[in-house]
């Protein structure tokens, strides 16, 4: 009892950590609200008003881009605060504590990721009912299952984070590395519905994880069908574990071979 | 790896370590373009062997400092200890209990303090994060509330409770860092540089406050400092390393006294009228009617003095100590081991010879190259 006392007091205290800044949260949303509108403006310009493409209508894409870009802005900083930490060898601090570091990193990540869902989610809804109404063709009894996947969108970009960050113990600067990552996880599946792009790199990006960040959960909110859901929802689950995993992996090869940097 | 057996040292024996080595592998990259390239594709290792084949012991209860240059092994050796880094070879017992393998248990048991480092939750009030190390001690709650409202009195912390770390000046900070990692009770501190950047009352301060809880709550200290103040007026047994070895290891009583049989005497005259007299004296240093001389304690003195006054009218003079600054400092660039059976611990170190022509500092002597400074290894 006392062993998991220990996390979840860490998530509250990342909450907390996370409450501070008024400032940051209303920047957040400004940029949130900046991104839509930009990307609405995009969709309506260059391919239709009305007609749809692959299915998609504006109604759906704005939707889709909301709750896809609410997965990728409601994420933790665990890259960053790895990164720095094993680099400043502030980790120096974290690692004689008697915890679990990864799940330590976790709980924290956890309290960062509420606190940025809880924000994102209302400016998300808000937004979209603001620019294009009411999500066309919502499937109400689907929304458990759009949760699920979000839910694991968010983890799934956590661990894929955390792995990233925890490769540190070895390269002198990943950022590189991370960058990559984010980028393909903003063309697969973030910027553009994986449907819009050619079939051959469709099909590579269903085998890859990064589309199974954002554009699982926007594509099951947007069209729902239990198809997809039963074919994209285990990779996900598979993908988390398998990160989850390595990080649980890597942390404890890499500590082996710490080298604390600053004396 | 050989390794040690509880009690093999004796029961009051809290650290115990034995030819503990570490040696670090640094990528190495010389300047330029194409031996960027070069070493992407491949990259060459340099071996640097960070501590080298320490052994110490330490009983508890005890006030340890340990010395030595930036580079010299001093984190590593501490970071071994507590289980935050591999040990290359050698081994070693912190209370029982292998670092390398039982980090977990371990870490219940000990504190440490990185002077350059936070483990304070930087947005938060310093009692949110105390209120989060209790969880992480697993400290019962009602222990917990009665062990803060003990540690805020003693460290008189109150007012910065509620205050976000952020907010606080660096000596109220530390003051809550250090509040932080004796929270558990731990057996043994280990304090990197706790007075490193602080102005001189904080220092005090927090000198006080280690004195406190090594007296009161018979916390075993082990202590690096860059300051040698920290050492005079805090510890009773000091170790100094260099090159990962171990130089020195004495009470810091001994090396003191050791050190003071000699006294340094800065004379000022306002003529000189008999140079004769000044002949055969041991002068460190002189420019124009000022000069610097090294004599030894006792009859000395009195010599000295008469030959001086013989001389020619004396303006001002004084004598001094030599300041432990200088001797630390010679210590670290082995001057001052002649004569000295290093890396024994012994209490008797008398008769040390220090090599007079090398002092050659203006005029406090504390300039000795390592020493007193408290900005050193920076991040």
């Amino acid at each position: 009892m006392r062993k998991l006392r220990k996390y979840l007091l860490v998530v509250k205290t990342g909450i907390n950590s996370n409450l501070i800044y008024t400032a940051d949260f209303l920047a957040g949303a400004l940029f949130f609200a900046l991104v839509i509108f930009i990307f609405m403006q995009l969709w309506e310009a260059i391919f239709f008003n009305d007609g749809s493409m692959e299915g998609y209508t504006v109604n759906r894409l704005v939707w889709y881009y909301i709750a896809a870009e609410m997965v990728i802005l409601s994420k933790s900083d665990v890259f960053r605060s790895m990164n720095e930490e094993i680099k400043s060898g502030n980790i120096a601090y974290k690692l004689n504590k008697p915890y679990s570091f990864v799940l330590y990193q976790f709980s924290e990540g956890m309290g960062q990721i509420a606190v940025r869902l809880m924000t994102n989610l209302p400016v998300g809804l808000l937004l979209g009912f603001l620019y294009v109404g009411k999500l066309e063709g919502l499937n109400i009894s689907a929304l458990p299952a759009v949760v699920i996947s979000t839910m694991l969108g968010i983890l799934l970009n956590f661990f894929m984070d955390a792995f990233i960050g925890m490769t540190s113990f070895w390269t002198e600067d990943n950022s590189a590395l991370y960058w990559i990552v984010q980028k393909l996880s903003f063309m697969l599946g973030l910027f553009l519905p994986l449907e819009f792009l050619p079939k051959i790199i469709r099909e590579i990006a269903l085998y890859l994880p990064f589309s199974y960040i954002a554009y699982a959960p926007a594509r099951l909110l947007t069209s729902f069908s239990m198809e997809e859901f039963l074919s994209m929802v285990p990779i996900q689950i598979l993908y988390t574990v398998l990160f989850a995993a390595l990080s649980a992996l890597i942390y404890s090869r890499g500590v082996r071979k710490l080298n604390v940097n600053g004396g | 790896m050989t390794t040690l057996r509880d009690g093999e040292a004796g029961n009051n024996t809290v650290i115990v370590a034995r030819d503990l080595r570490k040696v670090f592998r640094t990528k190495i990259k010389k300047e330029g373009f194409t031996q960027s390239v070069k070493s992407l594709v491949k990259p060459e290792y340099r071996e640097i062997e960070a501590v080298h084949g320490i052994s110490l012991e330490v009983p508890r209860g005890e006030l340890i400092a340990f010395l030595g240059p930036n580079g010299a092994g001093k984190s590593t050796t501490i970071k071994m200890l507590t289980g935050i880094l591999n040990a290359t070879s050698g081994s070693m017992l912190v209370l029982g209990l292998d670092p390398g393998k039982q980090r977990k248990s371990l870490s219940f048991r000990i504190g440490s303090v990185f002077g350059q480092k936070s483990q304070l939750w930087f947005h938060l009030p310093p009692m949110d994060s105390f209120r989060l190390l209790g969880a992480i001690y697993e400290m019962d709650s009602k222990l917990l509330d009665k062990r803060i409202d003990e540690i805020v009195e003693l460290f008189e912390i109150g007012e910065l409770m509620d205050i976000p770390v952020r907010k606080l000046s660096l000596g109220q900070r530390m003051r809550c860092e250090f509040a932080a990692s004796i929270l558990h009770k731990p057996e043994i501190i280990f304090l990197d540089e706790p007075t490193i950047g602080l102005d001189v009352l904080v220092k005090q301060k927090i000198r006080e406050l280690i004195t406190r809880l090594n007296k009161e709550e018979k916390t075993t200290i082990f202590l690096t400092s860059h300051d040698i103040g920290d050492v005079e007026h805090l510890c009773s047994r000091a170790v100094i390393i260099n090159h990962g070895k171990i130089v020195m290891d004495s009470s810091v009583k001994a090396l003191k006294y050791g050190y003071l049989k000699k006294k340094v005497i800065d004379v000022k005259f306002a003529a000189i009228s008999n140079h004769t007299m000044l002949e055969g004296l041991n002068i460190l240093k002189r420019k124009g009617l000022s000069m610097k001389l090294e004599v030894d304690e006792g009859d000395g003195i009195q010599e000295v003095m008469l030959r001086l006054m013989q001389a020619g009218s004396i303006v001002d003079v004084t004598i001094s100590d030599i300041p432990m600054e200088k001797i630390i400092g010679d210590i670290y660039t082995d001057k001052g081991l002649e004569g000295i059976n290093s890396n024994t611990h012994t209490d008797s170190y008398a008769g040390t010879d220090m090599d007079t022509d090398r002092y050659t500092d203006t005029d406090t002597g504390t300039g000795s190259t390592t020493a007193g400074n408290s900005g050193g290894e920076g991040e």
